[in-house]
């Protein structure tokens, strides 16, 4: 089914086109959601809020990016709008779990040594490289995202950002150093408590 | 700069392969006899492999058939109680406003027909009190000029 017929399809809410549309991008839709906001519940819920945006906006839909970057943009969008919505929900969740763990004020939580990985487990390491990417700037976020976690090219990433394959690559790499900045800082203080 | 600082500086770029071969040589042998960038490295190395298992996650089984159902529910909602909903918010403040309306008048219409009904009485006493002070009936003198 080309691009053209597809949008044609969902405008006429065609049953057919709608199941097409579904079974073809669910995929890619939660799975680039869940990169971004990191839990599955979540991005099946974003997955049906792209959906019903792809069907509400297919009119609009003038061609200039193929229907894939399309979607890619509608899901990263509908991410980073949840990111925003639920920063305050995190910030009472983070505040609440150092209050009922029985640390100090002041005491950093770090995670506790494991022999088979230095220090570190995978859950751990999880977490710490999900909170070192959210500090990132929305921009470099996105671009490393949608690299590193979602496989695509620095052309796909240009498209879908509507920029240049130069400022990708740009991006990329100032959002690495941040993260590299961030995460060695971590592991020197983690050395150092040990 | 330390080889230690340079790693520190290129550290994501030696753990992906992605150095000049002989900057990445040098830190190879330096890793190799430095414990502290040996463990840095390794550190850093564990934390990136979560991106790969991160990215391989898929969606739980059955994920299309509930987004399909829940895409279908939403399209069901959409066409159905829109019309209804709308015409029962644009009629009901029509139906209470033109209620209002016909309380209003029939107050209206009571209320004169009070208003009336007084009037007469007020002349039937003037008459009789026009009577009873001997003044004609048809005189122009008003009751109250008269009493002053």
């Amino acid at each position: 089914m080309t691009d053209q017929e597809l949008i044609t399809g969902i405008v006429n809410r065609e049953k057919p086109v709608i199941q097409y549309l579904v079974s073809t991008y669910h995929r890619q839709i939660i799975k680039t959601a869940f990169h971004f906001v990191q839990d599955m519940d979540d991005a099946e819920d974003l997955a049906q809020d792209v959906c019903i945006e792809i069907l509400e906006s297919a009119k609009q839909f003038r061609g200039s990016a193929t229907f894939s970057t399309w979607i890619y943009r509608v899901t990263v969008n509908k991410s980073l709008n949840f990111i925003r919505k639920n920063k305050r929900k995190q910030l009472v969740r983070q505040f609440e779990t150092f209050f009922s763990s029985s640390k100090q004020p002041g005491e950093v939580q770090h995670p506790e040594p494991a022999a088979e990985n230095n220090g570190l487990h995978h859950e751990e390491n999880r977490r710490l490289l999900e909170k070192a990417i959210s500090l990132l700037p929305e921009n470099q976020k996105i671009a490393f995202i949608l690299s590193k976690y979602d496989g695509l090219s620095y052309k796909e990433v240009a498209d879908i950002m509507n920029t240049s394959v130069a400022s990708v690559e740009s991006l990329l790499s100032r959002a690495k150093q941040n993260l590299q900045k961030n995460l060695i800082s971590h592991f020197s203080e983690y050395a150092n408590k040990k | 700069m330390s080889d230690c600082d340079t790693l520190r500086e290129n550290l994501f770029a030696y753990s992906e392969n992605e150095l000049e071969p002989s900057l990445k040589e040098q830190l190879d042998r330096h890793v190799a006899g430095c414990g502290a960038c040996s463990a840095l490295v390794q550190q850093f190395n564990s934390m990136l492999g979560t991106i790969k298992t991160q990215s391989e996650a898929e969606p739980r089984p059955f994920a299309e058939t509930r987004l399909q159902q829940r895409i279908e529910n939403y399209l069901e909602s959409a066409g159905k109680p829109l019309f209804s909903f709308s015409v029962r918010t644009l009629l009901q403040p029509a139906v209470i406003s033109m209620g209002l309306m016909v309380a209003l008048a029939i107050g209206i219409l009571i209320g004169n027909g009070k208003a009336g009904k007084h009037a007469s009485l007020t002349s039937a006493t003037d008459l009789e009190m026009r009577h009873d002070l001997n003044i004609p009936e048809n005189s122009n003198d008003d009751l109250i000029n008269f009493t002053e």
